[in-house]
């Protein structure tokens, strides 16, 4: 009978081994799964990687992203904006509340168009060239531009209003 | 291992059929489609078994469905709606569908091998409750093809369950559905009763019982009270949803909390009694792979009789929250808390029967061992939940689905899986996998801690159960996660279970006699059944015949002496003992293959699929064709008076009419149900007059001459019935019990009259426990004229008495409930005096 | 508190921070419970260890020690400090102010100071700190409970019943509450925030619920007042001074005063009401409230402009 089959698949030695390593990755679970959201050594982790990732098929592509134009990054950059604080900031300004919009939390609103794939739009609410000023401008007072809208003024500051257009314009392709 | 020399070792090879070819034909299984028409306890334990499981992959993939809505924060993957059908149907499948009927499955297949019977004591019944279940289960299923699947909780509680905050038929397709397949749980309980406490094998004395006949035994009685408060309750909420009448409407004196009392006086116990008899389980495989007898039996028979007594004492915990005062909170704290104590002398007899030899880790043992770890942990979450300041902030929160995924899981589904792979060789003759074993056991036990561990965390982080979403950022995101992918392990795990399950039937290795040297009687023959239990049913002078008795084994089973051998007489038979003794007392003539026990449920789902169509005339007409299966199920050859010689036990009586006799017991079982439904209306109206007193009168009072003359006519009833039975069977002993059964009755409906059901709750209560009683009156009435008819037509000799006694046992409780019914209308008339 | 990102803030609802004496209490108990089912756990795994190891004679006491004993002194420890917990946590040492809160599908009803002054707010239950309060808890459809981890445990709100939950508040700053009773579609969107202020912070909350609503001070705000008017909200709706009397939906007096919209779902701003005004079916499935999606643009914009300048 197979009693103790496990103790001769490890050995004593390596099964004292697989306890630590799993007490180990029991607790590093643990705490990251009770460490608060800016608290993220996994995610940390996980962007470390990618990071590493990107610089290594740029390195094996021989060919560094710099020398090509990259539209969506130059337009962030116009903004002088960071576009991975645009989720956050649509959340304090209730953009879900009429918008689905891709990648920010609990925004499935139905009152105004879906804003993924924004990126791509010719206009902006139809008045609009959707350049990046454009769309800064249209954030912080959309009655300006068109009277008749719906879309209320929200007090949105200026930095914020570049935040938001930035991530707004990093949206490609159709949902 | 044991040490079995060689001689000791048991003797393989099959039954030799065509041996006693009269006694085959008697018990052969009818061939191909006809089987639906087989009573055999084998064929009806395997359908509940089979059922079972797939209702349980049903509501796992349920199960998996909620996990994954709820993998990440303000997730989209289910709409509200179909979260809330999700999560009810996942409850409601897994408790009432699965848990239950699977363990009566193995029950009903697994006692009358273990206590030396041929067949379950009323095989028809058997049937009959399995297809209430199947039926009553697709109804409740069906409702989602409807897109009416229920969506208030498995618990649906008063108010929301009402119609006016759940119109439409969702909530009607559960109450009606479940209270169907209910039927088939309470009929069970009667049956097995009946079989533990009457159809053992001679010299098995209770403390002789296989210990999993004890625990079913108690399961058994558990069923028989615990169920009917929610039989009750769905009765009242299905009346109030369909005509209106305000039993839980509080600006009528109803009251929300009654349903929430009924449904955990049921609730409580309910989950006992899917515990103990994956208990009992645990407690028949471990001795045999310890090799030695279970270490306390005693110890456990004591605490599992505890259990149950302590059960029905519990339920308000399961209300901490909703406002009782003080002292009823610590009582029913230091209740609460109680049950720890015979859990623990469980545990440990357990835990000591190990110590007791070398035991052998094999895939039952594995899951026996989870089951341990498991219920161990889920049963210290209890004990803390017990604590009410505790409770208040854990009730309705994810610790709870932690705590009752570990006492359920643990206490059930371990024991469960275990004991399919213990079992299989009875199902199929083939061993499965001892490799594939492990693996689901891995899976499963890694899957579930994962699942379920951190979920202790989730819940006192904050999150309330039953939310169909969370917001992001409160610090659950990642412990959900974690769960949601565990819950996939566990999932993988039980796959690879039921792939083994399914594969080994028609590859696993043949599995040799006793393959796992136990000691119960179960394993006497070679696993590949021969369609029927025993040539002849040896005498046993202990708990491990097996064991005890290595001539059993040292010789092919169907040589094994004992009593009854091969005898027929073209009938099924088997013998009947004393209930406490074991010794032989009668004879009992078993059933042969028939189609009533379908019929009879087809047309009760007729009736409740006619109902939730609300086309009462078919429903109406459905009940009455359920009355004529029932005549036509009743109406065979009584064999009173008959003798059989047995062999070694010496002529024993056909049938006997005594109060020890199997059927009398099955009525008074069957009268303890309907003393607890009873009790339950009861329960309810001193309730109602307890918590809003000044609507006590609103509705106006019975007429209390009427009421008293009711009480008058059903002394006389109880005196007829008695004197029936006690005379013996004639025609003119009939005709007074039928009178008065009816006169007693009409005298009942004119002093409710009074009364008007609409308007208060009490009132309504009131109408529901006169119906009651009403049909009790019925029941006698029908009785009564069935048994008239009988003789008309000279199917009863004089010392056919077995009828009429039992009849007489329910007029004397027919006549009680009547007489409990007056004093509860006169009552208020004497407080108005004083 | 980090996170000013989401009206989710860590750590706001939870049981293991005590901001309470009812929630601090019970978190002691839970601490030594816990390690003592921990003790408890693994001495039994230890045994059964032990058992499975060892081929010995057992004895009949040792069922009796481990299944009987040792359980009910146990046992009798734990129901004797649950049971003085409880009496520790109804125990308060001056008159208790009173708040009645009353659960609705799917939002809470405010009264603070019931029995004199009868001061209307909605789904934020502002608190004094250090100060006894009892809440007394009714529901006007179907069952819900009231539910603020961080302070107290969980009472139920019961249709035709009143139930109290006296609690005391032991520091300033906001915490989130949850129904934790199933009561329909939207059960997981019935949520409250819990604001501590200071006494004398209450007192001044309390005068401010006596005052009349903010005025429309800008072309629009009027404008948003007058549609709030003629769209039919004062049905439901009560603003003091402008519209009183409703009782139906929550009490806007000073709904842009709250951090949270929708009962502590949203954060409160103008995107978030005009989101709200012209879908709630859709941000709030089941909710009593129309969408108001027949308004033009500039009336939907009006109005909650003027809502979020009600403070």
């Amino acid at each position: 009978m197979p009693d103790g089959a496990e103790h001769r698949t490890f050995g004593k030695a390596g099964l004292g081994l697989v306890t630590v390593g799993a007490l180990a990755a029991t607790a590093s679970v643990v705490a990251w799964s009770l460490a608060s959201p800016s608290n993220d050594p996994v995610g940390a982790m996980v962007s470390r990687v990618g990071a590493g990732w990107e610089r290594l098929t740029q390195w094996y592509a021989g060919n560094p992203v710099a020398d090509r134009p990259n539209w969506s990054a130059m337009q962030v950059k116009l903004l002088d904006a960071q576009s991975d604080r645009g989720p956050d900031a649509m959340v304090r300004y209730g953009c879900g509340a009429c918008h689905v919009i891709p990648g920010v939390a609990g925004a499935r609103g139905t009152v105004g168009p879906s804003l993924a794939g924004f990126a791509d739009r010719a206009y902006i609410a139809g008045i609009l060239t959707n350049a990046p000023g454009n769309l800064q401008r249209w954030l912080i007072d959309p009655p300006l531009f068109a009277p008749d809208t719906a879309m209320p003024d929200m007090s949105v500051t200026e930095a914020d209003a570049a935040d938001m257009a930035a991530y707004l314009l990093s949206l490609t392709g159709a949902p | 291992m044991t040490d079995t020399s060689a001689s000791d070792r048991p003797v393989q090879g099959p039954v030799l059929h065509d041996e006693m070819p009269e006694f085959e034909a008697a018990w052969a299984t009818p061939p191909g489609w006809r089987i639906l028409s087989s009573v055999s306890h084998r064929v009806v334990g395997q359908r509940f078994i089979v059922t079972g499981l797939v209702f349980f992959l049903i509501a796992g993939f349920l199960a998996l469905l909620v996990r994954t809505q709820l993998i990440v924060p303000n997730n989209t993957f289910l709409d509200a709606e179909t979260y809330n059908q999700v999560f009810t149907m996942h409850g409601t499948l897994m408790m009432f569908l699965f848990a239950i009927p699977i363990l009566e499955g193995f029950a009903v297949y697994l006692l009358p091998l273990m206590l030396g019977a041929r067949d379950l004591i009323f095989p028809r019944m058997g049937a009959f409750g399995y297809w209430c279940y199947l039926f009553g289960g697709i109804i409740v299923l069906s409702s989602f093809l409807f897109d009416a699947a229920p969506d208030g909780g498995w618990f649906m509680y008063t108010p929301l369950s009402t119609s006016q905050y759940t119109p439409g038929l969702s909530a009607d397709f559960w109450l009606i559905g479940i209270t169907f397949a209910e039927i088939a749980s309470v009929t069970a309980a009667v049956e097995i009763i009946a079989a533990v406490l009457c159809t053992r094998a001679p010299g098995m004395s209770l403390t002789r019982m296989p210990i999993f006949a004890w625990y079913m035994l108690v399961t058994a009685f558990m069923i028989a009270i615990g169920f009917p408060p929610l039989i009750i309750g769905s009765i009242l909420l299905e009346i109030e949803r369909v005509a209106g009448l305000p039993f839980f409407d509080v600006t009528a004196g109803g009251d929300p909390l009654l349903w929430q009392h009924l449904f955990w006086l049921f609730g409580h116990p309910e989950v006992y009694i899917i515990f103990l008899p994956a208990a009992g389980m645990v407690a028949t495989m471990l001795p045999t792979f310890v090799g030695k007898p279970l270490f306390g039996y005693g110890f456990a028979v004591a605490a599992v009789v505890t259990m149950g007594f302590i059960s029905f004492g519990l339920w308000a915990h399961h209300m901490f929250a909703t406002g009782l005062p003080t002292i009823s909170l610590t009582l029913f704290s230091a209740a609460s808390t109680m049950v720890a104590i015979p859990t623990g002398v469980q545990i440990f007899s357990f835990i000591f029967t190990l110590a007791q030899g070398r035991p052998r880790l094999t895939v039952p043992m594995l899951f026996i061992l989870g089951f341990l770890f498991i219920f161990v942990i889920g049963g210290l979450t209890g004990v803390m939940l017990a604590s009410v300041p505790f409770n208040w902030q854990a009730h309705d929160s994810y610790f709870v689905v932690a705590h009752l995924h570990y006492v359920l899981i643990g206490g059930m589904v371990f024991p469960l899986v275990g004991a399919f792979y213990y079992w299989s060789p009875h199902f199929t003759g083939r061993m499965m996998s001892e490799r594939l074993g492990r693996w689901a056991f891995w899976l499963m036990f890694t899957g579930f801690h994962i699942t379920f561990f951190l979920m202790h965390l989730t819940g006192l982080r904050g999150m309330p159960r039953r939310v169909a979403t969370y917001p992001e950022g409160l610090g659950w995101d990642r412990l959900n996660l974690l769960s949601t992918l565990g819950s996939y392990i566990l999932a993988a795990g039980v796959l690879v279970f039921v792939w083994d399950f399914l594969r080994h039937r028609m590859s696993g290795p043949l599995a040799p006699r006793d393959p796992w040297g136990a000691g119960t009687l179960e394993w006497l023959y070679p696993p590949i059944a021969p369609g029927h239990n025993f040539h002849a049913i040896p005498r046993v002078h202990s708990r491990e015949p097996l064991w005890d008795q290595p001539e059993l084994l040292r010789e092919h089973a169907h040589l094994a002496e004992g009593v009854l051998r091969g005898a027929s007489h073209g009938m099924r038979e088997t013998v009947g003992c004393h209930p406490v003794t074991g010794e032989p007392l009668q004879i009992v003539r078993l059933p042969k293959p028939t189609w009533v026990p379908l019929w009879a449920a087809a047309t009760i789902a007729v009736a409740a699929v006619a109902t939730l169509a609300s086309a009462y005339v078919i429903a109406g007409a459905a009940l009455v064709a359920m009355l004529v299966c029932f005549a036509l199920w009743a109406w065979e050859p009584s064999q009173t008076g008959e003798t059989v010689d047995t062999g070694p036990e010496g002529v024993l009586p056909v049938n006997v009419a005594d109060r020890l006799g199997h059927t009398h017991i099955a009525t008074i079982g069957t009268l303890l149900v309907l003393a607890a439904l009873y009790g339950s209306l009861l329960f309810s109206v001193l309730y109602l007059w307890n918590v809003h007193p000044d609507f006590t009168t609103i509705a106006g009072l019975a007429d209390p001459l009427w009421a008293a003359v009711a009480g008058g006519l059903a002394l006389v009833l109880i005196a007829s019935s008695k004197v029936a039975a006690h005379k013996g069977p004639r025609l003119g002993l009939d005709v007074p019990v039928l009178l008065s059964a009816v006169a007693t009755g009409a005298g009942l409906f004119v002093a409710m009259l009074q009364i008007d059901p609409r308007d208060t709750a009490v009132a309504a209560t009131l109408w529901v426990m006169a119906g009651f009683v009403g049909v009790m009156l019925f029941v006698m009435a029908f009785w009564s004229l069935f048994l008239a008819v009988r003789k008309l037509f000279g199917q009863v000799a004089p010392h056919h008495r077995v009828p009429d006694l039992n009849r007489g046992s329910f007029g004397l409780a027919t006549g009680v409930m009547v007489l409990i019914a007056v004093v509860v209308l006169l009552a208020p008339h004497i407080e108005g005096l004083s | 508190m980090n996170g000013e990102t989401t009206l989710g803030r860590f750590d706001t609802q939870t049981a293991l921070v005590g901001a309470g004496t009812g929630a601090e209490m019970t978190l002691v108990l839970t601490v030594v419970m816990t390690v003592a089912a921990a003790v408890i756990f693994v001495a039994v795994m230890g045994v059964a260890w032990w058992a499975w190891r060892r081929e010995t004679n057992v004895r009949p006491w040792w069922v009796w020690t481990g299944g009987v004993v040792v359980p009910v002194i146990t046992l009798a420890l734990l129901v004797v400090g649950s049971s003085l917990t409880l009496a520790a946590i109804g125990e308060v040492d001056e008159e208790p102010a009173v708040i009645e809160v009353t659960g609705h599908q799917y939002w809470w009803d405010v009264i603070h100071d019931p029995r004199d002054r009868s001061l209307r707010d909605a789904n934020e239950i502002v608190l004094p700190v250090d100060q006894p309060v009892t809440l007394r808890l009714k529901s006007e459809d179907v069952i819900h409970s009231f539910w603020v981890p961080s302070i107290s445990g969980k009472m139920d709100m019961i249709p035709g019943r009143t139930n109290a939950l006296t609690v005391t508040a032991t520091r300033i700053g906001r915490f989130r509450g949850q129904c934790a009773e199933f009561c329909g579609l939207s059960h997981p969107l019935m949520a409250f925030e819990v604001v501590v202020v200071s006494t004398e912070n209450y007192a001044a909350y309390l005068d401010g619920l006596e005052t009349e609503a903010r005025d429309a001070d800008t072309l629009q705000r009027t404008r948003g007042r007058d549609v709030f008017i003629e769209a039919g909200c004062p049905a439901c709706h009560a603003i003091r001074g402008v519209a009183e009397g409703a009782r139906i939906g929550p009490d806007l007096t000073r709904v842009g005063g709250r951090a949270s919209l929708g009962a502590g779902m949203w954060a409160m701003n103008v995107g978030n009401l005009a989101g709200w005004i012209a879908d709630v079916q859709d941000m709030k499935p089941g909710a009593q409230m129309p969408s108001y999606n027949h308004l033009s643009g500039p009336d939907l914009r009006a109005v909650a402009h003027y809502l979020e300048s009600l403070k």
